[in-house]
């Protein structure tokens, strides 16, 4: 019979090597996840860093809840925060890794074949101008599914602020990306192979 | 709560279309970690299930024989007197006040060349010192307000500097601006404070894969615990004494209360020299890298400064204002 996460979670309290399922349910996910903000090079490290930190306090995993994947994404953004805080000391050298062109930028995974130049560009801009929470709601909320109910679990705040901080950062982006519906609208018939939709 | 659908998300989904999982080698590598972390914690468990408490009390003694029988080093005993001070007077914080760190900061920033785009610039990374000032509030709730500066940088090339501006690097580092960011649940490591879970978090924290020697990651990390930071004195004390115990460390100087150690290395061929300093209140207060025979690659001359961080005596204050 599989185990639901909280059932492996409690079970690891007497038989640690329970927690290998939570590993092998959800590293895919968290690589995706730390590869979208650190890049593919330190990818691998917060992954690792991730799975043994919420093995020593899987006892604060709320045993209610059905996955414990945002709990996981809230310990990797962690994580992520405390890289990028110790980079700024660690990047006193090996910066190789941390600056961007292999890796280092938070946004590091930006898809060229899919999306034009400029518009991922100016996406990316836009985006590095939010404040790291902002960022982060959103990108959970449109790259990693997150519900606002668990968006709410991961970073530790009321759903009603993540409403509000979507709504705000929605507007933000906009305000920085002119014609965004259009261009996207473009994107999308491009992709489909559509003829070019009204302007 | 409404969540509608929104061309942004598909802008994110197409932009950050990233599927791939890690690699077979990434994956064995983080679950061994995982494995060692539950193996130690399966240890620990048979251990106490087999300890008396007169085993206990033998097992205790005789480290206390073994480790008062060694003479400490220069090193040890220097942050044994720190971590002594600190004991003796902890600094206190209760109810809701913060903790405010005043750092200056020198760090140097590399560019491969094909981050650069399209300028004319040579097939060499460029290389700039980027300075920053950080402010930082520590809640005694978790909380976490940073108030960043990010001053103009500096250059080691007379053509870094244009080809900085041209490929708008200004504006990723985000020069001239005043960042504010403020993180509700900024709470760091629950850092043990028993020297062995101490000394085992630190080492699992400390892996970034720059290929550092380990007791240089390691070293790091513990300086992290104990700069900026608003570390009890038990958490800063424990830190000092296994930073005392670290090969390759000497003591440099030990006036006016604060004591500076060296250390170095060689870190893609390049000799490091490290300095940092730690004040009686057992705080990171300066830190400083230089380059000794310089790196010709990005243009350092010999003895250039990498890396510089000072830190002014922390505040205890009870609001997110200036103290």
């Amino acid at each position: 019979m599989d185990l639901s996460d909280a059932e492996a979670i409690e079970a690891s309290f007497a038989d640690p090597s329970s927690f290998g399922l939570i590993f092998e349910r959800h590293c895919d996910a968290v690589h995706r996840f730390a590869v979208r903000r650190v890049g593919r090079d330190a990818a691998g490290d917060i992954v690792a860093e991730t799975f043994v930190r919420s093995f020593a306090i899987r006892a604060r995993f709320d045993l209610t809840r059905d996955t414990a994947l945002p709990w996981l994404y809230g310990i990797a953004a962690n994580v992520i925060f405390e890289h990028y805080r110790r980079s700024a000391l660690a990047a006193r050298y090996s910066t190789y890794t941390f600056r961007r062109g292999t890796g280092g930028d938070p946004i590091a995974v930006a898809d060229d074949r899919l999306v034009a130049v400029s518009l991922r560009d100016e996406l990316i801009s836009a985006l590095g101008a939010l404040s790291v929470e902002d960022r982060e709601t959103l990108l959970l909320y449109a790259l990693e599914d997150l519900s606002y109910k668990e968006i709410a679990a991961a970073l530790g705040i009321p759903v009603g602020t993540v409403g509000s901080r979507m709504s705000r950062v929605r507007t933000q982006i906009r305000n920085r990306i002119p014609d965004l519906e259009w261009r996207v609208d473009r994107l999308g018939a491009e992709e489909r192979g559509d003829d070019e939709p009204d302007a | 709560m409404n969540q509608t659908p929104d061309p942004l998300d598909d802008l994110l989904r197409w932009t950050f279309a990233y599927q791939e999982g890690p690699t077979p080698d990434e994956r064995d590598r983080a679950r061994r970690r995982l494995d060692a972390a539950i193996r130690r914690e399966v240890a620990a468990n048979q251990r106490r299930g087999w300890m008396t408490a007169a085993v206990v009390a033998v097992v205790v003694a005789s480290t206390a024989a073994i480790w008062g029988s060694l003479s400490p080093s220069p090193v040890m005993a220097a942050m044994e007197e720190v971590a002594q001070a600190i004991e003796a007077a902890p600094i206190p914080v209760t109810g809701q006040e913060y903790v405010f760190t005043d750092a200056t900061e020198s760090a140097l920033g590399v560019v491969p060349r094909d981050g650069l785009g399209r300028i004319d610039y040579p097939d060499q990374p460029l290389a700039y010192l980027l300075n920053t000032r950080r402010q930082s509030w520590f809640g005694t709730d978790g909380s976490l307000q940073l108030r960043t500066t990010v001053q103009p940088p500096e250059f080691f090339r007379p053509e870094d500097e244009a080809a900085y501006y041209a490929a708008g690097l200004d504006q990723v580092d985000r020069v001239g601006e005043i960042i504010l960011e403020t993180f509700p649940d900024a709470e760091r490591h629950p850092w043990p404070t028993d020297p062995a879970q101490l000394d085992t978090w630190i080492r699992n924290a400390a892996v970034t894969g720059r290929g550092l020697d380990s007791d240089i990651e390691y070293l790091e990390v513990a300086l992290d615990i104990v700069s900026e930071s608003p570390a009890a004195p038990d958490l800063r004390s424990g830190t000092l004494r296994l930073i005392g115990r670290l090969d390759g460390l000497e003591v440099v100087d030990q006036t006016h209360g604060t004591k500076t150690f060296r250390v170095q290395y060689r870190l893609n061929e390049v000799h490091i020299d490290h300095r940092f300093s730690i004040n009686s209140s057992g705080y990171l207060v300066a830190e400083r890298v230089t380059a000794v025979d310089g790196d010709q690659t990005l243009g350092l001359p010999a003895g250039a400064t990498t890396y510089e961080m000072t830190v002014a005596d922390l505040q205890i204050t009870d609001s997110l204002d200036f103290p």
